[in-house]
């Protein structure tokens, strides 16, 4: 792929990494600010809960979405310091191909347990 | 005869970004901005590797109830609460700069391209990115003591 489209992608990515991560910090984070209101932090990742949004189809989408945006993000701005660092020698490929199968690893994995756990949740 | 590989000198004098991350800690003519470059790159791999523990940590869900109360039960604590704060603070920094960095990608405030005639003036040396540098900067603290009062006086 051209290192323009990449780039592109990049900025696509950090643009809707702002929008999920503000989403993500007040649903999660906040006491102020709570998303949904009346709940408290530690009722929101109690394994019920936890279990009655997974399956919400919208929840279990936008967290593989979010993960897929997010591994994108970092691997390709971690992959422009490697860049930076080893001017396009071998041993930098070989970071930047071992990065690529860490993040396709978190990728797999993530995803597995949002799907496991939205099937699990549908089916009773 | 084969060519001498030059020296990692020489190479500094030809590429002075080998320096590697000593090279981002300072140099001449460092300014506000390179400062906060360093530190945008730090916070990025700071998430990163959380961004890694956190998908592990969460993926526990598949695994039944007791899994999830294990690993949430891992994950409590003064010292964690303190950390999570931490945590917000820098991916805080980072989408602030980063939303600095679009408007500068997308050449907001910089002013049209001009021949570079000496004494030099450099496109961040105008007012709106400096307006801009300033507001994130305002947005950060703002956020900082909201974050704080949130965390640890109204208790997540």
């Amino acid at each position: 792929m051209r290192e323009s489209t990449l780039w592109l992608a990049f900025m696509i990515s950090a643009i809707l990494l702002i929008g999920f991560g503000a989403y993500h910090i007040l649903y999660f984070g906040s006491a102020m600010l709570s998303i949904p209101p009346g709940q408290t932090y530690h009722e929101k990742i109690s394994y019920e809960l936890v279990h009655e949004r997974a399956k919400s189809l919208f929840f279990t989408v936008m967290y593989v979405v979010f993960l897929a945006v997010a591994l994108y993000h970092a691997t390709y701005g971690i992959r422009s310091s490697i860049l930076e660092f080893t001017s396009g020698s071998r041993k930098g490929k070989v970071a930047v191909l071992v990065l690529a199968a860490i993040a396709i690893l978190a990728f797999i994995y993530g995803c597995y347990a949002v799907i496991v756990t939205h099937l699990m949740a549908v089916g009773g | 005869m084969a060519r001498r590989k030059p020296g990692r000198r020489s190479l500094l004098k030809t590429y002075p970004n080998l320096e590697g991350v000593v090279g981002w800690a300072g140099s001449i003519g460092f300014n506000l901005e390179r400062y906060l470059y360093t530190l945008h790159r730090v916070t990025g791999y700071i998430m990163f590797i959380y961004l890694l523990l956190h998908v592990f940590v969460t993926s526990s869900r598949a695994f039944g109830p007791e899994a999830w109360a294990a690993a949430m039960g891992s994950l409590s604590g003064p010292l964690f609460h303190i950390g999570e704060f931490i945590l917000f603070l820098v991916v805080l920094f980072h989408g602030a700069n980063g939303i600095r960095l679009f408007l500068a990608e997308l050449g907001l405030g910089l002013g049209r391209p001009a021949r570079p005639v000496y004494p030099y003036r450099p496109a961040f040396r105008r007012l709106l990115p400096k307006v801009i540098l300033y507001i994130i900067l305002a947005i950060w603290v703002i956020f900082f003591a909201l974050g704080y009062y949130d965390w640890f006086l109204l208790g997540v």
